[in-house]
């Protein structure tokens, strides 16, 4: 099977200090890839690269090549990619001033993919049923997300994510900050989904490597140490 | 603390005391013979002032302002309509590009404007405007106006854009939003109170603002609006005219379309006050 991202010799430079160094990767599709390694070993910067948000970041520069499902980024449109190769960050953040319902819909609403308010109600439904928070914010929906915990809040950003049916989900550190409780339902939530979509995870925890990983990398210093299948 | 520390320390509260009360005692004074002249004339003429037409200057009645007042009104509506969209989209160009030579540009040049007399303003407007058409017109004093406040909408709406918290910009391009979608349905909705703010404190500029209304609207003060081409009259305007006049009725109109006026900046800066408050 094709790999979803195949990255090759990819260096990037933030304000001329270079960050990623020699990054060669291929991420197998529908599986969950775990990107593990210390703090400032540049996770995180890898897989904004992956579908250009680190272009967000001032002074930024990279060579190399990155080619998802098969188009190297820089042929893609740059929102089409991000819309397919959607991010979810390390601290939940949902629209502060939006529903939960507005912060789910918004996406789909904005980029067309909804018929009618049917539809988007369908959507909605879907995306907090698969980020397993329907049964907890179904007689809330117009509350903002400031109620929720910060467990619960995660899980909207994730909803928020899949109402993009992308199909590739990046997940920087998604249960850095929460509990266990929660951070156990995230990692059956990216269970049920790697058969539905490519899930690339970035993560300092040994032991969620160790649970989710099918395809276990890990980088040090902005550089790869090692690569392969799990159980390789 | 020993004798002299006490003493010192009560002296510099004391000091502090009476330089405040110096400082606020001019506000006070003005307010308050702002209220009292002119709700004696509010109260002799009754409802008519609002609305009612000037009297004739030998009359004993001040009369009415309404021309006025609705000249006034409409100004402060079509300055917000003209100067709203440009600071607005102005102050997206400084925040979302503030690495560009033209966002840092505008930026400079925007916030010099609040340094400009706004008579200059009159006068660059009577001669772009009242000059080529050949008369004063409702249209070439919001041009006037929509200058003056831009750069106060400008500054407001600046700081609303800025105060985004990053994650929710992260966010909104995580979703693969493009920066218009970005910035219209999802930064504008974060900043409302902020951007709603932007266009109280434009419109309170635009009311009070007299100097450069004297070029361009021509002070029509007995006929209500005719046309955006046509004179139109403005409370401050009138003020100001009107203080200029030997005549008595006309002395206690100005001081009543005072009070006018500070009813209208006041209503604009409570509401700016409680949405101020986080």
């Amino acid at each position: 099977m094709n790999p979803a991202v195949n990255i090759a010799d990819l260096n990037l430079w933030i304000k001329n200090r270079q960050i990623l160094h020699n990054i060669s990767l291929r991420v197998p599709a529908y599986k969950i890839t775990v990107v593990i390694g210390p703090s400032g070993s540049g996770k995180s910067t890898l897989l904004r690269t992956i579908n250009r948000l680190i272009e967000l970041t001032e002074s930024v520069r990279y060579t190399g090549v990155i080619r998802v499902l098969g188009r190297d980024i820089m042929d893609w449109d740059v929102y089409e990619l991000r819309r397919t190769a959607v991010y979810v960050a390390q601290t939940p953040n949902p629209f502060p001033h939006m529903t939960i319902y507005e912060n789910v819909a918004i996406g789909p609403i904005l980029h067309d993919m909804v018929k009618d308010k049917a539809d988007l109600d369908r959507i909605v439904r879907w995306a907090l049923e698969e980020a397993m928070l329907w049964d907890e914010v179904k007689d809330r929906l117009d509350e903002k997300p400031g109620v929720l915990s910060g467990g619960q809040q995660q899980r909207l950003c994730i909803a928020r994510a899949l109402a993009l049916k992308p199909q590739i989900l990046l997940l920087d550190e998604p249960t850095a900050n929460i509990d266990p409780e929660n951070t156990h339902r995230i990692e059956e939530v990216l269970k049920r989904l790697k058969d539905e979509m490519t899930i690339v995870l970035v993560t300092h925890n040994h032991d969620q490597a160790k649970r989710l990983a099918e395809h276990l990398v890990v980088i040090r210093d902005g550089r790869i140490e090692s690569s392969g299948m799990s159980g390789d | 603390m020993s004798r002299h520390r006490y003493f010192k320390d009560k002296l510099f509260k004391i000091t502090v005391f009476l330089f405040a009360m110096a400082g606020i005692t001019p506000l006070f004074v003005i307010m308050s013979a702002i209220v009292v002249n002119g709700g004696k004339t509010i109260l002799s003429v009754g409802p008519v002032f609002f609305y009612g037409l000037p009297s004739s200057p030998l009359s004993s009645s001040p009369g009415g302002i309404g021309p006025a007042l609705v000249g006034s009104l409409i100004l402060m509506f079509l300055s917000i309509i003209i100067g709203y969209p440009l600071a607005f989209m102005t102050a997206v160009l400084a925040v979302e590009f503030p690495e560009s030579l033209l966002g840092r540009f505008i930026d400079v040049l925007v916030k010099s404007l609040l340094e400009i007399p706004t008579i200059l303003i009159g006068v660059l407007v009577y001669s772009l405007l009242v000059v080529p058409t050949g008369n004063f017109s409702a249209w070439a004093g919001a041009v006037a106006l929509a200058i003056v406040v831009l750069p106060y909408i400008y500054t407001h709406v600046e700081n609303a854009l800025r105060s985004i918290p990053v994650d929710v910009r992260l966010a909104s391009y995580s979703l693969g939003l493009s920066r218009a979608k970005s910035i219209f349905y999802v930064f504008t909705c974060e900043a409302k109170r902020g951007l709603l703010t932007a266009m109280l404190i434009g419109l309170a500029r635009a009311s009070g603002e007299t100097a450069p209304l004297l070029f361009t609207i021509g002070g029509n003060w007995f006929t209500y609006f005719q046309g955006l081409s046509k004179p139109i009259g403005a409370v401050p305007l009138l003020i100001y005219t009107y203080t200029l006049t030997p005549y008595t009725n006309y002395h206690e109109a100005a001081w009543g379309a005072s009070l006018v006026l500070l009813m209208i900046y006041l209503s604009l800066f409570a509401v700016f006050r409680r949405l101020s408050k986080p």
